[in-house]
């Protein structure tokens, strides 16, 4: 098929999948990067409802970006660190997922088996309640 | 030997490659990726210069996506296959 062709029409062939492959390969990079923006914007969520003041902030931020296997090593706040353990496992469960594995409350509840609503419920609660245990310590 | 693919002799090439890649060519997927990587390492760049590899993974696979979708048929046929390609 290929020495069929003209000259012509390759070169026509190949400028018209280059610029195919540069809009898709645009796209693609623009949504990523958008929806790593989203996510990033809810860690600030958290942060929020967790915290008040710029170091706790940092903390945060650190928290986000190691492993559960790992984070007690990364948080300098001893306090948030050591509240973890003493949390449900279900909630526990849910807080790895949301803010460590970084997955949104939909994906977290299909691998859950629950309803997008009843992991958000979830959610308040547990970040209520890591919030009063830290204020309490 | 290096040339763009904007080079008039390499646009012949690609065009070849991408033929031949289509038709299930494993080393003309290969030649054909090496001509897109540029354009794939552009995209995976974040502000400060450093490469996301995961960005590159979805990158590549959306690439490969790209090459099976794509329909060379359309510019050389008179009834081509209906694709979704602009």
């Amino acid at each position: 098929m290929a020495e069929e062709l003209s000259e012509e029409i390759k070169e026509l062939i190949s400028v018209v999948f280059f610029s195919y492959m540069k809009t898709i390969l645009f796209r693609t990079a623009r949504d990523y990067i958008e929806a790593e923006k989203r996510r990033k914007k809810r860690y600030v969520l958290m942060e929020q409802a967790l915290f008040s003041d710029e170091e706790a902030y940092t903390e945060l931020e650190a928290f986000v970006t190691y492993t559960k296997d790992n984070y007690h090593i990364h948080l300098q706040n001893q306090l948030l660190s050591d509240s973890i353990p003493g949390l449900r496992k279900k909630d526990r469960d849910v807080l790895f997922m949301l803010y460590f594995d970084r997955l949104t409350t939909i994906e977290a509840a299909e691998i859950l088996g629950k309803s997008q609503q009843a992991v958000s419920k979830q959610q308040r609660k547990l970040l209520k309640r890591l919030a009063d245990e830290l204020q309490h310590i | 030997m290096s040339y763009s693919i904007f080079d008039d002799i390499a646009k012949v090439q690609v065009t070849d490659t991408l033929l031949l890649a289509k038709e299930g060519d494993e080393n003309a997927l290969l030649v054909l990726l090496e001509r897109c990587e540029p354009l794939i390492n552009k995209f995976a760049k974040l502000p400060d210069g450093s490469i996301d590899e995961d960005l590159k993974q979805l990158l590549y696979m959306t690439w490969l996506k790209a090459v099976e979708t794509f329909d060379p048929s359309r510019y050389y046929k008179e009834n081509p296959e209906e694709t979704s390609q602009p």
